[in-house]
């Protein structure tokens, strides 16, 4: 774990949903800022009281967090995912109306909020800006939770996709900027949005139109940011990091995406298994046939059972064969991280695992 | 194009569609494949459907899960439905010149079309989902359809896209078929919503929030699974075991968080809350049958207030 932070200068954090990646992205930072680093813990939308924690639960700016005493320095700051593409936009709009429109548009609010890699585009957008500040020794990037770890890899390309400058050109009605602009191709695209229309109203396609008109300035500019973004990542001191759980579901998940950045060239060095198993049922320790013997001693036989059964459970579960190399387990934590001390205590887990 | 012009279900009756939705991490996928399992015992035919590019069940079961849907069990087919391939399929059909529209639907315009307005896609799966309802021309041969959908917020956009969308598209085929949608995801005879939590703070916020939502946007209660709870006899406290207090002391506070998560589920007004038991099985077949035979026994015998032990 030490040569993990000592040898990177960001690490990203991936994971699915509901695997505990936030809080241990918070732990990891405290473990970096205990050894002297100025750490920045990047942070998408945390639990009310781990964000109050940190201190960033009343503004998206960076914070040095509260109540610390390390070596170093421990920071936080949450992606304005609004605010982030906001900027893009006031960067290059022309004057006021042009953003005041853009604002206003119903797709623009979705390519602010909902929109399908929009979320990972705006975190990238905010390390490339803090990694690249000469603020922080390390930047932590807790990711956007996704349903799958792989999704958060292919979401640039889903927003390159629309800001295509072919297809903006297509849905502006421009022929400039087709490299094969055919007289076929000019009737299909016609076509296509005549079907558009038909199926949506006019109303729907004139929104499109405004929609695809405004972003055509910010196209060049997100494109970069998604270039230096991929370099970032690619580059040798950024380390991934594999956050998963025991489950099967999760750890075929966490295969996959253990193949996917392997294969991508991305530079996976570390997976942490997390809630591996309770702390009364660590595999292999001699507490748990103790604790049978004492339960049964007491006439508790049905919880001597219980325990009997889980701890196989938990046992054959830490023995299933998995792809994984550099692999961290760690036991669960009873209750949940509330204060920095409890970030602390993880944290001195972390180390010793 | 046969749309019904008021989209009556009748075209496809019986046909049922049933959500399974939750937090990441609750065992939503588990629950819904179980809910597979037990319509295929009582004899339906059954598509177990996800969404997206990467298929969940496919690893999961052992399966080469696509678009077109694969045999898992007797009675049971599974697929994995793209969100571009669905929205080509959906505009394809209303295009005159098809070959044509296929050159230019390629799969970066799809991804563009879908990508800048999502509200399109989710349009475009959820006519898929009611097309039996909603075409004639359409033929879906199972008797339910079990979806395990989106987590909590993309599940939301995703019932509430026809409304959304029915406000902005004015006239045209589209407003038509989304206020079809939106009468069917309202319909009791044709949907179901369940919804998986775990006996946890976070998860159990989650869903509160969430059954209110999915009930005032379709006006249908979820019923729901608090998964992974475990049937606890009364448990003394550690103090004065050597050995076993940590185990005991642990015990005792899941049973305080089972009780206080049920309390809370049931405060939602639900009618339908249900437990399903933690499963210490490895064995994926195994496990699911077993959740199966849970979730006959948990609406056999409704628990009552508190009835987490």
């Amino acid at each position: 774990m030490k040569a993990l932070i000592e040898n990177h200068r960001v690490i990203v954090c991936t994971g699915s949903g509901g695997v505990g990646k936030t809080t241990l992205s918070a732990a990891l930072g405290v473990v970096a800022a205990r050894m002297g680093k100025r750490v920045l813990v990047l942070t998408i939308d945390p639990a009310r009281r781990l964000a109050t924690t940190l201190g960033i639960d009343q503004s998206a700016d960076e914070v040095r967090v509260p109540g610390q005493s390390y070596t170093g320095s421990l920071h936080a700051g949450m992606i304005d995912q609004t605010r982030i593409f906001a900027d893009y936009i006031r960067r290059h709009a022309a004057d006021q109306a042009t953003v005041d429109g853009l604002f206003n548009n119903p797709l623009y609010q979705q390519l602010s909020t909902t929109l399908s890699g929009s979320q990972e585009f705006t975190s990238l957008s905010k390390l490339v800006d803090t990694a690249g500040s000469g603020h922080y020794d390390l930047v932590i990037l807790d990711t956007p939770p996704v349903a799958h770890a792989v999704d958060f890899l292919h979401a640039p390309e889903k927003l390159n996709a629309v800001f295509d400058t072919a297809i903006i050109s297509m849905f502006m009605g421009r022929t400039k900027g087709f490299k094969f602009a055919s007289a076929a191709w000019k009737m299909g695209v016609k076509m296509l949005l005549g079907t558009l229309t038909f199926l949506t109203g006019s109303q729907f396609v004139a929104t499109f139109n405004g929609f695809f008109s405004a972003i055509d300035a910010i196209a060049p500019d997100i494109r970069e940011t998604n270039l230096k973004a991929h370099r970032l990542l690619l580059d040798p001191s950024t380390a991934f990091v594999l956050i998963t759980s025991f489950d099967q579901a999760k750890i075929i998940e966490g295969e996959a995406f253990h193949d996917e950045l392997r294969h991508a060239g991305y530079h996976l060095k570390k997976v942490i298994v997390n809630r591996a198993w309770p702390a009364w049922a660590v595999p292999g320790s001699d507490q748990a046939p103790l604790t049978q013997t004492e339960l049964r001693q007491h006439g508790l036989d049905q919880l001597a059972d219980l325990h009997q059964s889980l701890c196989s459970y938990y046992g054959d579960r830490s023995r299933a064969h998995t792809r994984f190399e550099d692999i961290v387990k760690l036991a669960e934590f009873d209750d949940e991280v509330v204060g920095l001390h409890a970030l602390e205590l993880l944290a001195d887990r972390l180390v010793q695992a | 194009m046969q749309v019904e012009p008021d989209g009556r279900p009748g075209l496809n009756a019986g046909h049922r569609v049933v959500f399974v939705t939750g937090k990441g991490g609750v065992g939503k996928s588990s629950v819904a494949a179980a809910t597979a399992l037990q319509f295929a015992r009582r004899g339906q035919s059954v598509l177990l459907a996800e969404f997206g590019n990467r298929s969940f069940y496919g690893p999961f079961l052992g399966l080469n899960v696509g678009n077109d849907s694969v045999r898992w069990k007797p009675r049971i087919e599974v697929a994995c439905w793209d969100v571009e391939e669905s929205l080509r399929e959906y505009v394809t059909h209303y295009l005159v010149f098809k070959s044509a529209a296929n050159k230019i639907l390629s799969n970066t315009v799809m991804k563009a079309l879908a990508g800048a307005a999502p509200s399109l896609s989710e349009i475009a799966i959820l006519g898929k989902l009611m097309a039996p309802m909603l075409h004639t021309w359409y033929k879906r041969t199972v008797d339910v359809v079990v979806v395990d959908a989106y987590a909590t917020g993309q599940f939301m956009t995703l019932l509430r896209a026809p409304r959304g969308l029915s406000a902005t598209a004015a006239g045209g085929p589209l407003h038509r078929q989304t206020q079809a949608i939106t009468r069917l995801l309202s319909d009791p005879k044709v949907c179901e919503y369940r919804m998986v939590t775990l006996a946890e703070e976070m998860p159990v916020s989650e869903a509160c929030e969430m059954f209110a939502d999915i009930e005032s946007e379709t006006g249908l209660q979820p019923s729901l699974y608090c998964n992974r709870m475990l049937d606890l006899p009364p448990v003394p406290s550690g103090q004065g075991f050597v050995n076993a207090g940590t185990f005991l002391d642990q015990l005792q506070s899941i049973k305080t968080r089972q009780e206080a998560s049920m309390t809370r589920l049931q405060q939602t007004g639900a009618t339908q809350v249900y437990t399903l038991p933690m499963l210490p099985i490895l064995a994926v077949d195994a496990m699911l049958e077993r959740l199966a035979d849970a979730l006959d026994l948990a609406q056999s015998a409704r628990t009552g207030p508190g009835g987490a032990a």
